[in-house]
């Protein structure tokens, strides 16, 4: 029996974000028929950001209750400070989040996978399409909650490598009685050759940019190349009125219409056994699930060394409903296809071509700083709020 | 909770980020340094100045009595020490609840001993980092606590990874303290004792560059290592002793064009001093430093030096 531990966290933007992480995971189990060979022990980490809090309960669950395996819903961040007491533990840490920051160090642990639905691998590859044709300028607009991300230097930097020319940054107030993008209208109204947006928002705050950006009299020539979150399905579903013929496109992790065996299992796992549409949360869930199931047919088998453990998942490929999940055996971050999509009528979503390699774009990721000697304190560590 | 009161033992500005990061912290209780250390005490003293926290000097002899007394009149429950000079008594390492942890500059197990920066450096690693470890009876042999790599850029000179590595001090010093305060106790594992190497203090011969049997870009290692602390990498040319401080690859010898290695190919102001390396290689030599003082490589021929003159 693998003995594991799940943190969960708690959010105000996403109310089911804990709810939708663990039913992705016990439905991946019930399919993998592996539910009766795991126990888990639960509890909740709140938004994430007690770092005392979820120590305690991480090192209770590894020195107390002697599980093998804890799974964590949280920041890159914490995962440094876990660290090591799971390497000293020889127990195994599978931290999970959205893939919204990547780490000060990729030196990998040897006892630690960091899954992730990596949103910075995507937003690097999205604000690259700004670049497609010879206007290489653009304006980088972004949330002030998610600009405290790392998901905003890899939108530049996937923007600037391949040659684009940044002219201006915006980014808008945290609270949304002040949200404004008037700066970003004065520019584009100063500037009429300006059409190109790398945009970075989510939830309700991407709402009021789609609102607001709508409205503007530039609208008509930007083309908007946005990240994961600003095409999430229901996000989409909640504005007012149509984006379209607005250009808004972007590399997203998943989609629900993906045409694969794993997805088809997916969607009808969580409309069966929770009644309810699959989303990115149950998605991050479901893959935890295959990841940890894999390890716990390993353990059954009688391998119960934490580093060959996650070695052995490092040399096998995962059925996802994005395609497929590997892991790098350099980093042992997880890694999937990408894929275009771009909004069309009724706020619907049109789903382009794969990128299959978005291992170049974790190892681009992985590069030095192009500004050595530039660093930045505004950090967000919350998972969501 | 009981939370960090640290004793901070150090002997190098390299400790210095990690005090500042401590401090803001609000972890230390007291500083100890060695009793000669001028250096160390003029930083010091300005970046302690209105913290409250004392700092004291103690040599090999009161060592052992300075830090007990420190420990019970500044509630100290933890030991830190980043470069010391002095063998932490083995009385001492038990003492504070929290016992004591050293942050060692250099990867372990395979970097021990005293200079580990310079013989990451002397021995071509492609990587350095901040090993911190809990104190044993040996000298960083003690279990890891946390390590952190950095790769060694082919520009580092001995100062430019220190300072790097300071800065990652800092930052492991960080977390290591919000373990100390959140945990029940100091995760550790010990050390691979089969990649485990000793590496003393360098002889003059480790600091020389030895022409006929080194590649070029071993001799930059070597000069960069030597810089800024040695001055400059050990090198004789006509029975006359100079060091050379910086140098660069400038490019391989035409074919049939090769010197030997070590020979002076240009000592002029137009194409400065360029010796001739291994295989081919040209190294661009530009700063020396003589008993005179510091200067750009080419000024070796005030000193009546000339193409085709070796060194050796």
């Amino acid at each position: 029996m693998l003995q594991t531990g799940i943190l969960l966290p708690r959010s105000t933007l996403f109310p089911s974000i804990g709810i939708d992480i663990l039913n992705g995971i016990r439905n991946a189990w019930e399919l993998q028929g592996v539910s009766g060979d795991i126990s888990v022990k639960l509890d909740n980490i709140g938004f994430g950001i007690d770092e005392d809090e979820i120590y305690r309960l991480t090192e209770k669950l590894v020195l107390q209750d002697n599980l093998d395996l804890v799974i964590v819903c949280g920041d890159i961040r914490i995962e440094e400070l876990l660290r090591p007491l799971f390497t000293a533990s020889g127990k195994i840490l599978l931290m999970v989040n959205m893939g919204a920051n990547t780490p000060e160090s990729w030196q990998k642990a040897p006892t630690t996978i960091n899954h992730s639905l990596n949103f910075c691998i995507q937003a690097l590859l999205t604000s690259g399409l700004a670049v497609q044709d010879e206007d290489k300028r653009a304006a980088y607009t972004a949330s002030y909650y998610d600009a405290g991300y790392r998901q905003i230097f890899h939108m530049m930097n996937g923007h600037q490598i391949q040659g684009g020319v940044p002219v201006y940054t915006h980014v808008t107030h945290l609270k949304n009685e002040n949200f404004t993008i008037q700066p970003l209208e004065d520019l584009l109204n100063q500037d009429a050759s300006l059409k190109k947006l790398c945009c970075l928002f989510c939830a309700d705050q991407a709402q009021l940019f789609y609102n607001h950006i709508r409205n503007l009299t530039a609208k008509d020539r930007l083309q908007l190349y946005v990240t994961p979150m600003m095409l999430e399905e229901s996000l989409l579903a909640s504005l007012e009125t149509d984006i379209y013929p607005l250009s808004v496109q972007g590399y997203i992790p998943w989609h629900a219409s993906l045409e694969n065996e794993s997805n088809k299992q997916f969607t009808e796992s969580m409309q069966q056994h929770n009644s309810k549409a699959p989303d990115y949360f149950s998605l991050l869930g479901w893959e935890a699930g295959h990841i940890t199931g894999y390890i716990s047919k390993l353990h059954k088998e009688g391998n119960r060394n934490a580093t060959a453990l996650v070695k052995a998942c490092t040399e096998y490929t995962f059925s996802s409903p994005r395609g497929w999940l590997k892991i790098d055996p350099e980093t042992h971050f997880s890694y999937a296809p990408a894929r275009l999509a771009r909004v069309i009528e009724n706020n619907k979503l049109e789903i382009g071509p794969d990128n299959n390699d978005t291992l170049a774009a974790l190892d681009v990721m992985k590069q030095p700083s192009n500004s050595p000697g530039e660093a930045t304190g505004w950090r967000n560590t919350y998972l969501c709020i | 909770m009981n939370p960090v009161k640290a004793i901070v033992l150090c002997n190098n500005p390299i400790a210095i980020p990690a005090i500042r990061e401590f401090l803001f912290l609000g972890n230390v209780g007291a500083v100890v340094i060695p009793a000669r250390n001028r250096e160390m005490e003029d930083i010091l003293t300005g970046l302690l100045q209105g913290s409250g926290v004392p700092l004291l000097k103690a040599d090999n002899k009161n060592l052992q009595e300075t830090v007990t007394t420190a420990i019970e009149q500044y509630g100290v429950n933890t030991g830190l020490v980043m470069t010391f000079p002095y063998k932490i008594p083995s009385a001492l390492l038990t003492l504070p609840a929290k016992g004591f942890l050293n942050f060692h500059f250099g990867l372990l197990p395979q970097r021990r001993g005293p200079q580990p920066i310079l013989w990451h450096l002397l021995k071509n690693d492609t990587e350095a980092g901040v090993t911190i470890h809990v104190m044993d009876n040996g000298i960083d042999t003690g279990p890891i606590v946390m390590q952190e790599k950095m790769p060694i850029d082919i520009k580092d000179t001995y100062g430019l990874l220190q300072n790097k590595l300071a800065y990652l001090g800092a930052k492991l010093g960080a977390n290591l303290l919000k373990i100390l305060n959140y945990g029940t106790m100091i995760p550790s594992s010990p050390q691979d004792e089969s990649l485990a190497e000793y590496l003393d203090m360098p002889t003059s011969a480790d600091l020389t560059i030895q022409w006929k049997t080194m590649e070029a870009a071993q001799i930059i290692r070597l000069i960069n290592a030597c810089n800024p602390w040695n001055k400059a990498a050990g090198t004789a040319i006509k029975n006359w002793f100079i060091g050379i401080t910086e140098a660069e690859l400038a490019g391989t010898s035409q074919p049939g064009e090769e010197k030997e290695p070590g020979t002076i190919l240009s000592c002029d102001k137009q194409n400065g001093l360029l010796v001739q390396a291994l295989a081919g290689q040209i190294l661009k030599i530009n700063i020396i430093y003589t008993q005179e003082g510091f200067f750009s490589g080419y000024r070796l021929m005030d000193f009546g030096l000339q193409a085709g003159d070796t060194f050796n």
